[in-house]
């Protein structure tokens, strides 16, 4: 039943990927939805209510048609509830994008066109005639420049006013979908010879096109990466804001909480080796944040500027011998800032194949941010360097079979890479700054309630006894196995409920708890095994929903497996490596 | 023969006129590739990126050898 309350009417965004609907609903509704240059950032609906109707934003779509995969038919059927479609179109690409404005139209519905990122049109020397585009589709045209909010306060008045026209004008009701774009084309479009788009971005082109130069660019990015991160990050921004809470946050902590209770059970859950006020306090803020806020940054940029899609041809080769396409690798590089954010992401693929080994690569091989820092951190102290490739390379053969076990074994074939690429651009400070702050209050308001879950659970456990029971259980496996001490067991409980925590344990643990007792095969062993140990809490919650119960059952336990045979295959390696 | 547009060289230049499947022309029709358009070709690593009006595309091998050009 349709909505006659303003308020109440259910109005979606609709357009092809990549168009600005997100930067339109941004500025519609005041939210936040994550915006970048690359097509798939929107995986899913988000709707937010406005005193002009129920805003929805849906990801990219190209066309309605029998073809479209599950997603693209899940924003169908939200838009068969539509009561008015505001169709996004990108003026740069019109006449691709008139396609699907030709098939909206079809559904009979209210509907608004919105010409976004006309200042891209226009320095490609494509100008669009939005009056005679009005007036031939019947429907009002509004002209934007999203990102930078030009012209969303007039969608936002046609909103309101509730002016928009019935889609659907006879005359195009049955003309076929070409013939449709051609003849507004004809009219509405005229194209002037502009001097070639900015040389500079050429010239980035040829060099992120260009076999040896792109993996150049990669690899220095990714040492990039690897110096902010691990080097100043990890090792001195972390130190310096650790130093201050272990020496003027913590006694005060603790003199307090002394004071206020005599209560043992009390005092081991507020500051006991897993307090709430003092582990997960050093934990959140001193260690996972300023790591975290760095990652996020970094990303950011590189979302902005239109580099994962050249990421994308890059990699192609490589990923198509573990079943994958080239697009696979957004996903995977999203997986390395968080493991939701990355399984999630493995929507953008075509394939449910495709899906699988990507949520499987991403589960079981690849370290989220948080991890990696500290992995990096553990791996420094170790004065040889063998460790370090041994690390590395441990990671890329298990990511390498385990690809290519399903490859082997998954039904059907892998898709082959289809993939629109932006043109670069200059990534804008504003929107990096607001990605990255909203991805990092998500993380934080994610963390404090885990890890005090996870604080209260493990200070019960010892109060108990547990973890003295786990240790003697685990012990065949952490002592005879893995050759590390039985204390690694309360690691292992910690990872099952979240990496990045068991993380900073096993740091603590290799640090300080026994200083000097870790060889350093004993920190690659500790390292390699909770890299590949299962998926923590949420990321298994997602693969659930993402995958059922059976490839999120069968991930968790092929994990588990896979970790101990790796680690205790590396002890053998290592004991010929340090005795020869 | 036929020419596919994986045979284009980097620089080179092709008019589509025609496609292996239904499918495959169904779908590069939502990316703005279709009968009549021209498509040059600037990368070649792996898959094949063209560039085809203001549109740039990448697409794996296969998918190339089943769009013809001239």
């Amino acid at each position: 039943m349709k909505s006659t309350n303003l308020a109440d009417r259910r109005v979606v965004l609709v357009g092809q990927p990549n168009v600005g609907k997100s930067s339109i609903f941004n500025a519609l509704s005041n939210s936040h939805a994550l915006v970048s240059n690359y097509t798939g950032t929107t995986v899913s609906v988000s709707e937010f209510k406005t005193d002009f109707g129920i805003i929805g934003d849906t990801p990219g779509i190209y066309s309605i048609s029998e073809h479209n995969s599950d997603d693209e038919k899940a924003t169908v059927q939200i838009l068969e509830k539509a009561d008015l479609i505001v169709n996004i179109i990108n003026a740069r690409t019109i006449e691709r994008d008139l396609i699907l404005t030709h098939q909206l139209m079809q559904m009979n519905k209210d509907m608004i066109v919105v010409l976004n990122q006309v200042d891209e049109a226009e320095k490609n020397g494509i100008f669009i005639d939005d009056v005679k585009l009005s007036k031939i589709l019947g429907l009002e045209v509004i002209k934007t420049i999203a990102k930078k909010r030009i012209g969303t306060s007039e969608v936002m008045a046609a909103l309101e006013s509730n002016s928009a026209g019935k889609s659907g004008e006879k005359k195009f009701k049955k003309t076929e979908m070409r013939q449709f774009a051609d003849a507004i084309l004809q009219e509405v479009v005229i194209r002037r010879n502009m001097s070639p788009e900015s040389s500079i971005k050429f010239a980035l082109d040829k060099i992120l096109f260009n076999p040896y130069a792109a993996w150049i660019v990669a690899l220095t990015i990714l040492f990039a990466l690897f110096k902010i991160l691990g080097v100043y990050v990890a090792s001195h921004g972390v130190d310096v804001i650790t130093s201050y809470i272990d020496t003027s946050y913590t006694p005060c902590v603790n003199s307090a909480v002394c004071r206020m209770t005599q209560s043992k059970l009390l005092r081991d859950i507020l500051i006991g080796e897993f307090g709430i006020l003092t582990m997960e306090v050093k934990t959140i803020f001193g260690i996972l944040l300023p790591l975290i806020v760095g990652y996020y940054a970094i990303m950011s940029i590189l979302e902005d500027s239109g580099y994962f899609p050249r990421l994308t041809v890059l990699t192609n080769n490589a990923l198509a011998k573990i079943g994958l396409n080239g697009k696979a690798i957004i996903p995977i590089l999203l997986g390395f800032g968080c493991g939701t954010m990355g399984i999630l992401s493995t929507r953008i693929l075509a394939t449910q194949r495709d899906r699988t080994i990507a949520t499987a690569i991403i589960g079981i091989t690849i370290p989220c941010a948080a991890q990696q820092a500290i992995i990096v951190a553990l791996l420094s102290c170790v004065d040889d360097y063998r460790i370090w490739f041994l690390y590395i390379f441990i990671m890329l053969g298990v990511m390498f079979i385990s690809g290519k076990v399903l490859d082997m074994f998954l039904p059907g074939k892998s898709s082959e890479l289809l993939m629109d690429i932006p043109p670069l651009q200059m990534p804008s400070f504003r929107n990096c700054i607001r990605k990255t702050v909203f991805r990092v209050i998500d993380f934080t308001s994610e963390m404090l309630l885990m890890f005090t879950i996870i604080c209260l659970l493990m200070s019960c456990f010892n109060q108990v006894g547990l973890l003295t029971l786990i240790q003697e259980c685990l012990s065949p496996i952490v002592q005879n196995m893995l050759n590390l001490p039985k204390e690694f067991a309360n690691i292992f409980v910690l990872g099952i409920l979240k990496k990045d925590a068991a993380s900073v344990s096993l740091l603590d643990f290799a640090k300080i708890g026994t200083a000097n007792v870790l060889t350093n095969a004993q920190i690659l062993t500790s390292t390699v095994v909770l890299s590949l140990f299962v998926p923590c809490i949420n990321a298994l919650a997602i693969i659930f929903r993402e995958q059922g119960w059976k490839k999120a059952a069968a991930l968790w336990v092929a994990s588990f497996f896979v970790s101990i045979l790796v680690g205790s295959g590396l002890v053998k390696v290592l004991n010929l490596l340090y005795t020869t | 023969m036929k020419r596919t547009l994986y045979e284009l060289s980097v620089g080179e230049s092709g008019q589509m006129i025609g496609f292996a499947d239904k499918n495959t022309e169904h779908t590069l029709r939502n990316f703005g590739l279709f009968i009549g358009r021209n498509a040059t070709c600037i990368a070649k690593i792996g898959p094949i990126v063209v560039r085809s009006d203001l549109v740039v595309i990448a697409l794996g091998k296969t998918l190339a050898l089943r769009v013809y050009i001239k």
